[in-house]
């Protein structure tokens, strides 16, 4: 195409984005970024918004610098839970602060990266000591904002969100849990740790050669399927999924466990099952560690079972020999791309990694019910201000066009991350990019798993970083082999200690 | 005043970089200092010490630092004595393999491992397509988990320490180079097998090398940390929990700052106690040129 045609295409862009700003169908924000994302100037795009003579900003996303010029340099803390810093990932928040930085020509965007999570949690401690914090840290999980909720790290951001006349309810319901922290802040839960950017929820991914070979029907979409649970339909496909080196299956004579070369499942979490069966780390009414109750023991020696007894997972050490590919950590990714693994855990954040470059097409199937209810992970990411940051205002009004505008919301959402806008507006955006890159798998399964979707696993509770530590520990001892009921009391015992520690240290906030 | 202007720089790094820390540390180790909230600080006295007396991961942790030293120290005093030998024969194109040998050191951190290293052993330890497992392949052994395994990962880490066996050999090479010739031309001529020269001239004389990379292996073992923070994070199962990778859990993870400095100045204090017995009973083995040995 040549430069005149380039030109023109731009051209007739630019009309039907001033058409739809005259029609009131965009925002002046959201008018002057695609004016930007199309290659006009600053300068040029605000003299054609004021020749359009668009009507007032409807974002929300300015709004409270009211006219006055914002200057400053906002660092954003990228890599927290690891994620973030992918080249392509990268590259849209570069664009995104690019955008930012047009509109706002006194203000710098610099991207603070770190390779992992754990890097990224040793420098804000540090950095925060040295009295230098970063300004926001984005994105980062509710696991993430847990870790030093008691420590006050986090800007309530309740008052600014008064402040510029801003509510949560242009983002999905499901958000608001997670944002309030309910566990730390109470039950009234008025205090907000972070603005959402994404939402992650996960689904059951399965290849479905593996199913008509081993003559059996395809899992169910709906979630409210109640012949889908983890006992009954799901085990008897796991196990029918499962074949050694002979070609038979667990239960059968002569089964040999130790030349399976396909499993039923993989890469699937033993929390779900702990959660699904009734489990619950702790209880706030009675301050009290919960992890040994009746369903949480059923649910871990459930999955235990599973890689031990029905031989329809592998263990740790079979999938590092088995499945080995790209490190520690990625064993199960390349067991499931090499047809190993019939069944998965996927959610929507590992689109990039176990969605794509598989030699098949995936399905997605929905969570199996446990005996106590349907559960599906929720994770959810947000941009939190640092609260020592000296530069709170202006790191607040560049979360707000982050995490509400809706072009950007989108963009890193899932154009960064993979994962379901938060904003409510941009939920059908997820599935048309989903429907686009992945044919076979139905976004709807992953959307309607909301409904399923908690935070248990994530959400705050008093000594939060050591007894998870501890639950981390316990847990794998149970899938290596031990009895959960033998261990989980222990655990529970230990975890107290260290709540009773806490509390005795700590106050909760009223 | 124009020495002291010569060693002000120095001195000034050494004050506000090693000692300063090194002493808040210890002023810290008597407090349960809130990393986050430093104006909340008490003093606990001895608590920290107390909890750490109490703390089975810690010795837990200690175990598995000392079990990796016990491996990795002796290792690499050997290997590199044996590299020595080898390289300090009179052949041709013999520097090119003591440059070779020599040349992982420059990029190796503190402790033998930097990042880039663990990254690059992280694949050779891996067990479906990695170097080692290659090698035993060919040679018909059974693949191993080597970092994966609870039972291999403290000798996969201790094999990984060898990538730095230059720094010794070439302490070795140093001293083989400054061996008497008159002696051993003398041991020679009396009839001394090569392999009885060895033993009764050669190994004594290096007994101050041996001492040397003997502390410093220590010392180095002691602070085990990058290695295993980069490729097992402690795993798997703890089975790797070194030392320093607990002391770094529980400043930056649990933020308990007074707890970590109290177990920073347990090692140091473990450290020099093994630092001293070993330099309490080198007057037994080592042999230095000017002094007779001890009979």
């Amino acid at each position: 195409m040549g430069r005149s045609g380039m030109g023109s295409g731009r051209s007739s862009e630019l009309n039907v984005l001033s058409e739809q700003l005259e029609a009131g169908a965009l925002s002046r924000r959201q008018f002057v970024v695609r004016a930007l994302a199309l290659g006009l100037s600053a300068t040029a795009a605000g003299t054609l918004l004021a020749a359009c003579g668009g009507g007032e900003s409807s974002s929300g996303t300015g709004g409270s610098s009211g006219g006055k010029a914002l200057n400053g340099t906002v660092q954003i803390l990228v890599g927290y839970f690891g994620t973030g810093n992918q080249p392509a990932q990268a590259q849209v928040q570069e664009a995104l602060a690019t955008a930012y930085t047009q509109l706002h020509a006194g203000v710098k965007i610099e991207f603070l990266r770190v390779p992992s999570s754990s890097d990224a949690q040793t420098k804000l401690v540090a950095l925060s000591a040295a009295g230098a914090p970063p300004d926001l840290v984005m994105p980062t999980g509710i696991y993430g904002t847990s870790l030093f909720l008691d420590e006050e790290i986090w800007l309530n951001l309740e008052d600014l969100l008064k402040r510029d006349g801003l509510t949560l309810d242009a983002y999905s319901p499901v958000t608001a849990v997670a944002t309030h922290q309910p566990n730390y802040y109470g039950t009234s839960a008025t205090g907000v740790v972070g603005l959402p950017v994404g939402l992650n929820t996960h689904a059951i991914a399965y290849n479905p050669a593996l199913f008509s070979a081993a003559g059996l029907p395809m899992p169910p979409t709906s979630w409210t399927d109640a012949s889908w649970t983890y006992e009954g339909a799901f085990l008897n496909a796991a196990k029918a999924l499962t074949l050694d080196g002979r070609g038979r299956h667990p239960g059968d004579a002569g089964f040999d466990p130790s030349t399976v070369r396909q499993f039923g499942l993989g890469h699937f979490f033993r929390e779900t099952l702990f959660f699904a069966f009734g489990g619950k780390y702790y209880d706030p009414g009675t301050r009290k560690a919960t992890m040994a109750s009746a369903g949480g023991t059923a649910g871990l020696q459930f999955a235990s079972d599973l890689v031990n007894l029905h031989r329809v997972q592998p263990s740790r050490t079979v999938a590092a020999s088995l499945g080995a590919g790209g490190g520690q950590g990625n064993e199960e990714l390349f067991m499931w791309k090499n047809g190993q693994l019939a069944m998965i855990d996927m959610g929507t954040s590992d689109i990039s990694s176990y969605g794509t470059g598989t030699p098949f097409e995936f399905s997605l199937a929905a969570m199996p019910a446990g005996p106590a209810r349907r559960f599906n992970f929720l994770n959810l990411d947000v941009g939190a201000v640092v609260k020592a940051s000296k530069n709170t205002d202006l790191a607040w009004e560049v979360l707000k066009y982050f995490s509400l505008d809706p072009a950007a919301s989108k963009r890193l959402a899932f154009d960064s991350y993979n994962e379901i806008p938060a904003l409510k507006q941009n939920t059908e955006a997820f599935s048309t990019g989903v429907r686009a890159s992945l044919p076979k798998a139905d976004p709807k399964v992953w959307i309607d798993g909301f409904e399923f979707a908690g935070a248990d696993n994530e959400a705050w509770f008093p000594a939060f970083a050591e007894v998870n530590s501890l639950v981390g520990k316990a847990f794998d001892s149970i899938v290596d082999g031990r009895p959960a009921a033998s261990v989980l009391p222990q655990l529970q015992g230990t975890a107290q200690t260290e709540i009773d520690k806490w509390f005795s240290s700590h106050q909760l906030p009223r | 005043m124009v020495a002291w202007g010569f060693l002000s720089p120095w001195a000034l790094g050494f004050v506000m970089f090693v000692l300063g820390p090194m002493v808040l540390s210890l002023v810290v180790s008597f407090t349960d200092y809130p990393i986050l909230r430093p104006s909340e600080t008490r003093f606990v006295g001895l608590e920290n010490y107390q909890a750490a007396w109490n703390d089975e991961l810690l010795r837990h942790s200690l175990a598995v630092t000392l079990l990796y030293t016990a491996i990795a120290v002796p290792a690499d005093l050997v290997v590199g004595l044996v590299l020595a030998l080898i390289l300090n024969m009179r052949a041709r194109g013999v520097a090119v393999f003591r440059t070779i040998f020599f040349l992982p050191i420059m990029i190796s951190g503190a402790g033998g491992a930097s990042v880039a290293v663990a990254l690059l052993w992280a694949f050779v330890f891996q067990p479906r397509f990695g170097l080692l497992n290659a090698v035993l392949g060919l040679v018909n052994l059974p693949p191993q988990l080597w970092v994966a395994s609870t039972t291999q990962v403290i000798p996969s880490l201790a094999l990984m320490s060898l990538w730095s066996v230059g720094r010794s050999m070439l302490v070795y090479l140093a001293g083989l180079q400054a061996l008497p010739g008159e002696v051993m031309l003398a041991a020679q001529v009396d009839g001394a097998s090569s392999l009885r020269r060895f033993w009764q001239i050669t190994l004594p004389l290096l007994t101050p090398m041996v001492l040397f990379n003997l502390i410093l292996g220590l010392i180095g073992a002691m602070q085990t940390f990058t290695q295993a923070y980069v490729i097992t994070q402690g795993g798997p199962r703890d089975a790797s929990l070194f030392y320093l990778i607990y002391l770094y859990r529980n400043a930056f993870t649990y933020l308990e700052t007074g707890y970590a400095s109290a177990m920073a100045w347990i090692l140091f204090a473990l450290t020099l106690l093994l630092t001293l017995i070993i330099f309490r009973t080198a007057r037994k083995w080592v042999f230095y040129a000017a002094e007779p040995p001890e009979r």
